[in-house]
């Protein structure tokens, strides 16, 4: 049994072995399914240009001259690209500030959120039926979201799903949704 | 209704007086139309400016979600849209950042590099617009357009339309008022031919006239020479003789002989006046026996005159002078149609014509030789004449058509060879009616215990001391004095005068009217009375209103109008 044993712990040395170095090949995997730089740069451009395009209730906005918000929930596909493009940017007249959140979300406190991996779906519960204007990255692999990257002809394109825009009380111009690729009514 | 056509007419006479005028006008058209299509093309120009500065913005609007998210073939797809419009030279959209996304450029011009945001302007025949592609207020580009403001060749043609009417119209105008001159000018060379022939016609109808009035002169002076037998007899006689009954025969004899005298000098001056054709409404009857002594005179001793004329003849309108004129002519005519003497009568009558124009029938009727039927149609043809070289000149019955054609009748004749000929003259009755006849009351010779002064201004002595004494006659004293600046002086240093009484023709430079003028001005309560022979200076006289004695005149005449002229005043 010694080496059935010590095939097993064997194994379960080659499996603590192998875990991390599976872990490490997801990472690697990981790192390799990661988009470019240069399409994340777009993507972040693109999550700042949507505003203008969409229409909050004026319940949306508490403050008049308050910022508007953009949300990172679960992990941060852009790191330090999304602040530096929208640093200085204004939508409708408010200054934009980007606010990675965790696990919850203080009513009215973003107007746009932009779903990570692993983001709690606890999050995405409180999100529904709220102003909030959720952007997923189906390239990535992530669904959901009233609007979603996707990439057609190696370019960054978007869905929309007005349907669940509608119910978040968002309206969206119909020159976006004119653009997107494909639109869910 | 009618006012405007006239002024209308008026405006084009004025303006198209010469020629001239009219290429003005044309030239004013010209001017007019090009400064028309100037105006028309700038605003043409800004209404292109606007249209472009609207496709433009639609074009902007258009842009902005493809601009803001990289969709090169959407943005392609809008510009192409425009690249279907001839007039759009180039169009080109530019990102955020002034990057070229897409665009086009006809052949001829370039899409600027980078994008410049620009107030619309023309860059030689193109318009230039840019407009800011903006979402909500967040800029996301800005979009080019060029735009040629016409196509070359269909600016030519419009223009080509526009100078083709205006030039059109031009020649229209520059013709018209050509043709319209010209017919203006020989409007007016045959006004002055009209005027000219008017005076031909009034020289022609003086000369009428003046004929008839030569076949008179023979028989007055004639008449004259018997009256003044009986007058320079009688006086002698007078001197040789005392028996009252006597004298008494002789005087009447003398002033029946001056009496006539006196009527026939007053009828040939009536007769020989130049005067215009004066219609005027006249009875027949009393025209008529008034030329008895006329009449009388001119035609011979073995010519008998009798007339017809029943009171109740209807008035005509005519030229007096001239109906006068046209009865002696008939009547002379008729007395060379009875070389060995013969009856003429004068007979009238009223000719009623129910439902048109009524009219009175003169007839002359003689007993002569009367007229070949071949000859008749000719006899009022002026200068148609069977009478000898020097006896007659033809214009005498030419004179009585053209006279019976001017009042609105006409003349006809019946002759029969050897028994005579009848000449029936026919003038429209009018339903004017006779102008009163100036009454004036027939008073005798009035002496009044007061003697009163009256200026006598005379320059004749003989004149002068006959109507002197006319004047004592009547109660008056006077001062006499011989010509008007003479009585004005007079008057100037002694105004006690009751009244002036004076010749009309004198020497100076004051007539006798000029004097009267002067007296009214002057001494506007002074009663002033002009006396004169000659009736061309009567007509003027009494045109005015001034009180006129005709010489020769008589103590009653003379005591009369001292008296309608002193109660006057």
């Amino acid at each position: 049994m010694a080496p059935l044993t010590g095939s097993l712990a064997l194994w379960r040395r080659l499996c603590t072995l192998a875990l991390p170095l599976l872990a490490g090949g997801s990472a690697i995997a990981l790192a390799a399914n990661a988009p470019p730089p240069l399409e994340q740069a777009v993507k972040a451009s693109y999550i700042t240009k949507f505003a203008p395009f969409i229409e909050w209730p004026a319940g949306a906005f508490a403050n008049p001259d308050g910022p508007f918000m953009i949300c990172l929930a679960g992990h941060d596909a852009f790191g330090s690209t999304l602040d530096e493009i929208a640093r200085g940017q204004k939508v409708k007249g408010r200054r934009i500030q980007v606010r990675r959140i965790g696990d919850t979300l203080s009513p009215g406190a973003c107007h746009m959120l932009v779903i990570g991996e692993g983001t709690p779906n606890a999050l995405l519960a409180q999100v529904a039926g709220q102003p909030v204007l959720t952007v997923a990255d189906r390239s990535a692999g992530l669904d959901g979201g009233m609007i979603r990257f996707v990439r057609r002809a190696g370019r960054v394109r978007f869905e929309i799903d007005n349907g669940a825009a509608r119910v978040a009380h968002l309206a969206i111009s119909s020159k976006l949704l004119d653009l997107a690729v494909t639109v869910a009514r | 209704m009618k006012t405007m056509p006239a002024m209308l007419d008026r405006l084009a006479r004025r303006l198209t007086a010469s020629p001239a005028i009219a290429l003005l006008i044309a030239l004013a058209l010209i001017v007019g139309g090009l400064t028309l299509a100037i105006q028309n093309d700038r605003l043409g120009k800004v209404e292109k400016l606007r249209q472009a500065s609207v496709q433009a913005q639609i074009l902007a609007g258009s842009l902005a979600a493809p601009l803001a998210f990289d969709d090169g073939n959407a943005v392609r797809e809008y510009l192409n849209a425009f690249r279907k419009d001839p007039a759009i030279r180039a169009a080109a959209a530019y990102d955020d950042k002034g990057r070229l996304i897409a665009g086009f450029a006809q052949p001829g011009t370039v899409l600027p590099a980078s994008a410049q945001l620009a107030p619309p302007a023309i860059q030689g025949r193109d318009l230039v617009v840019t407009a800011a592609v903006a979402q909500e207020g967040s800029r996301i580009g800005s979009v080019y357009l060029r735009s040629s403001i016409e196509t070359g060749l269909r600016r030519a043609m419009r223009y080509l339309g526009i100078a083709l009417i205006v030039i059109f119209a031009s020649l229209l105008v520059a013709l018209l008022g050509a043709s319209y001159a010209s017919l203006s000018h020989s409007h007016a060379r045959l006004e002055a031919e009209i005027e000219s022939r008017e005076k031909a016609e009034a020289a022609l109808r003086q000369s009428q006239k003046m004929e008839a009035m030569g076949q008179l002169t023979g028989g007055v002076a004639h008449d004259f020479n018997n009256l003044l037998m009986v007058a320079s007899s009688g006086i002698e006689l007078l001197e040789r003789t005392s028996d009252p009954s006597k004298r008494d025969r002789l005087k009447a004899g003398i002033r029946q002989a001056i009496d006539r005298g006196a009527k026939l000098t007053q009828q040939l001056l009536t007769f020989a006046r130049r005067s215009p054709l004066n219609p005027e409404v006249v009875d027949l009857a009393e025209r008529i026996r008034g030329m008895d002594t006329l009449l009388d005179r001119s035609l011979r001793e073995d010519v008998a005159v009798i007339f017809e004329l029943p009171a109740d003849l209807w008035p005509v309108e005519v030229d007096a002078s001239q109906l006068e004129v046209a009865i002696l002519n008939m009547a002379l005519n008729a007395r060379d149609a009875m070389p060995n003497g013969g009856t003429i009568t004068i007979s009238a009558h009223n000719q009623p014509e129910p439902g048109g124009q009524d009219s009175v029938v003169l007839m002359i009727a003689d007993t002569g030789v009367g007229i070949d039927s071949d000859q008749l149609v000719q006899i009022f043809e002026p200068f148609f004449t069977t009478k000898g070289v020097g006896q007659g000149t033809g214009l005498g019955l030419s004179q009585v058509y053209g006279f019976a054609r001017s009042a609105g009748g006409d003349i006809q004749v019946e002759s029969e060879v050897g028994r005579g000929t009848v000449m029936r003259l026919r003038l429209p009755r009018t339903l004017k009616a006779l102008p009163k006849p100036a009454a004036r009351p027939i008073e005798t010779a009035r002496v009044d215990d007061r003697r009163r002064r009256a200026l006598l201004v005379e320059d004749d002595d003989t004149v002068a001391a006959m109507v002197g004494a006319m004047l004592d006659e009547l109660g008056f004293d006077h001062d006499r004095v011989g010509s008007a600046d003479a009585a004005l002086e007079r008057l100037a240093s002694d105004a006690d005068v009751d009244f002036v009484l004076s010749d009309m023709m004198m020497p100076g430079t004051m007539s006798g009217l000029d004097l009267v003028r002067a007296i009214i001005c002057r001494w506007p309560g002074l009663p002033a009375i002009l006396m004169t022979g000659y009736s061309a200076a009567a007509a003027a006289a009494t045109s005015e209103g001034v009180r006129l004695l005709i010489k020769p005149y008589q103590i009653e005449d003379l005591a009369a109008e001292i008296d309608a002229a002193t109660k006057a005043a």
